[in-house]
């Protein structure tokens, strides 16, 4: 069982809340995964090799800064998941009074 | 058996179904209604879709693609053959949920590029498919809106995440669909489902407008009833997209005239029989899938291989699909995208902590924080950094098994299918019987899973997994094994 300050500190980290009733279940898994996890600390020959990020390791492509498709004036794209106003996306304020 | 549904006609393979269409387009209403009659049938029971069009409108879809495409039906490669999508691939102007109340009411304004090129085939969307929340489960079960059943037996999952397109194909709803694989998506519902999946090289099938779980390993793949469809569908959505940076630079291959040279010359090959994976199956899956393998070594080369890790593997899938959906999943912030709440008078993380606590559901949550966890101070070198040097290791692991075999083989899942509920008190059992599943993710290889055969009545299955791009002699071996077993458009009989 887990303390229930780790999963404050993982609800503050990752911007969430739990309900009570998932925090009962995470308590209880949280310490089976990190076990899980540290599967990982006896593996023979780690120092030595370099961590694989992308399994295709070719260099990021590049185009011509030009759109391929129309330009979308009318906010298209955003219309409907998004709040418009005059033209903006209305967003919550990002800075105090 | 649904009543006045001509089976015969729902089991057709598509590769037939197109020539009938081509003589007579009207024909495709004729399946359609078919189609339609199953679903009305089996889905209050199976509940593989998330949004059905409605019967009408694919008709009209219909109508208007036999207008458009006179004069050029007989090139069309999907021409009238219905598919079912799963729900995390962008449809234009078709609902688009991820199974999450973040999505439930998100509608696309453009399409993946799969989903372009299926309709510039001819293809009919005819619905989106229930998955586990964001992809992230292995039955179904995580979905925001209900579990999918698995139609061999009503009480057990269909597998996951794509269990609501495998449950489509093997029920009858849809002859073909699309799932998505980040640690077998597409072939662990597949295995539990008794069709045929495949997920492909990372990089053969563009990922644009597949909404990313974990960017670096998940790929969209094909899932059929038997190998030539598969091969069609995997022709369709191959090659390279200037849309998708990781997008390999090659086109696509002709699958099925690829697989029919092969079956035609028959090359001998060295398969590898990975014997940690037998070994650590239940004993029916064991026992069921040695025997199947053993009719492929009547006629190839078999050797055993051995697998050095066993937990460690599972360690480093979870760590880096937690670290990077994390990551991904931070753009669902309720202003873009995601839910939405009333932000008057509330700060930018108010909004986003109650837009977050809200939208996703438990498991997402887990895997969300837990990934945050492995990627902040402290940890990053211990979890994150660590799982990605494992994944070079082994890389090369495998790489140096594939100079000593050109295949290597494994049953798809370890178990049967779990009965719903089953694993609710123990999610690392569950994460464990990943294990087979998830390599070919971790390493960007191609791996088919092939439904071979039945224990009281549940499907099982094999995994093949070979070399990055050489999909055709998966396909050749599916074929080889298909022929052998008759396992081939096989549809459950719903109860």
């Amino acid at each position: 069982m887990y303390e229930s300050s780790v999963i404050d500190y993982l609800e503050k980290l990752a911007l969430l809340k739990f309900t009570d009733e998932e925090k009962k279940r995470i308590e209880s898994e949280i310490g089976k995964i990190v076990e899980l996890f540290s599967e990982l600390v006896n593996v023979e020959g780690l120092d030595i090799v370099e961590p694989l990020y992308h399994v295709v390791e070719i260099e990021l492509p590049l185009r011509d800064d030009e759109p391929l498709n129309e330009i979308d004036t009318n906010h298209e794209l955003l219309s409907g998941n998004a709040v418009l106003e005059n033209g903006y996306v209305k967003a919550p304020k990002t800075v105090g009074e | 058996m649904v009543n006045n549904v001509s089976y015969k006609y729902i089991s057709m393979p598509i590769y037939k179904l197109l020539q009938e269409f081509k003589t007579d387009p009207m024909k495709v209403f004729d399946y359609l209604e078919h189609v339609y009659r199953v679903i009305e049938s089996v889905e209050t029971k199976i509940k593989a879709f998330i949004t059905l069009m409605p019967q009408d409108a694919v008709f009209r879809r219909v109508e208007t693609l036999i207008k458009e495409s006179k004069g050029k039906i007989d090139s069309m490669k999907l021409f009238g053959i219905p598919i079912a999508v799963k729900d995390v691939i962008s449809t234009k102007g078709i609902r688009t949920t991820c199974a999450s109340r973040m999505l439930e009411n998100y509608i696309p304004p453009y399409n993946a590029t799969v989903i372009e090129r299926l309709i510039n085939e001819g293809s009919i969307i005819i619905g989106k498919t229930n998955m586990d929340e964001f992809a992230m489960g292995s039955t179904t079960e995580t979905s925001a809106f209900y579990p999918t059943r698995n139609p061999w037996d009503l009480s057990r999952v269909p597998g996951g995440s794509s269990g609501g397109s495998a449950a489509a194909v093997s029920s009858g709803e849809a002859p073909i669909a699309l799932g998505s694989d980040t640690g077998g998506s597409i072939r662990n519902p597949a295995a539990f489902c008794g069709i045929y999946g495949l997920k492909p090289t990372y990089g053969l099938v563009s990922r644009y407008g597949l909404i990313a779980y974990a960017s670096s390993m998940d790929q969209i793949g094909p899932m059929a009833r038997n190998t030539i469809d598969l091969a069609i569908l995997l022709s369709i959505i191959a090659g390279h997209d200037p849309k998708d940076s990781t997008s390999l630079p090659i086109g696509s291959k002709n699958y099925v005239a690829l697989v029919k040279e092969l079956v035609y010359k028959e090359p001998k090959l060295r398969i590898g029989i990975i014997k940690e994976l037998f070994e650590n199956s239940d004993e029916n899956v064991k026992v069921k899938a040695y025997k199947v393998v053993d009719k492929l070594c009547t006629y190839h080369e078999c050797l055993t291989v051995s697998l050095p890790y066993g937990k460690q593997i599972v360690a480093a899938y979870y760590i880096i699909a937690m670290a990077e959906a994390s990551s991904n999943l931070a753009r669902f912030d309720g202003v873009r995208y995601g839910l939405k709440v009333p932000f008057e008078n509330k700060s930018w993380e108010e909004v986003y902590l109650e837009v977050r606590t809200k939208g996703f559901g438990y498991e997402v949550k887990k895997r969300v924080a837990l990934g945050a966890y492995i990627l902040s101070v402290g940890y990053r070198d211990m979890y994150y950094i660590r799982a990605l040097k494992f994944r070079r290791i082994l890389k090369e692991t495998f790489d140096k098994i594939f100079r000593s075999v050109d295949v290597v083989v494994s049953p798809t899942m370890p178990i049967l299918p779990p009965k719903l509920g089953e694993f609710f008190e123990d999610p690392i059992k569950i994460y464990l019987a990943d294990i087979n599943t998830v390599i070919a993710n971790l390493i960007g290889i191609p791996a088919i899973s092939i439904p071979v055969d039945f224990y009281n009545g549940l499907p099982i299955a094999i995994q093949i997994m070979s070399k990055q791009l050489t999909e055709e002699i998966l396909l050749y071996l599916s074929m080889q094994l298909e022929e052998k077993t008759g396992f081939r458009n096989i549809i459950a009989e719903v109860h």
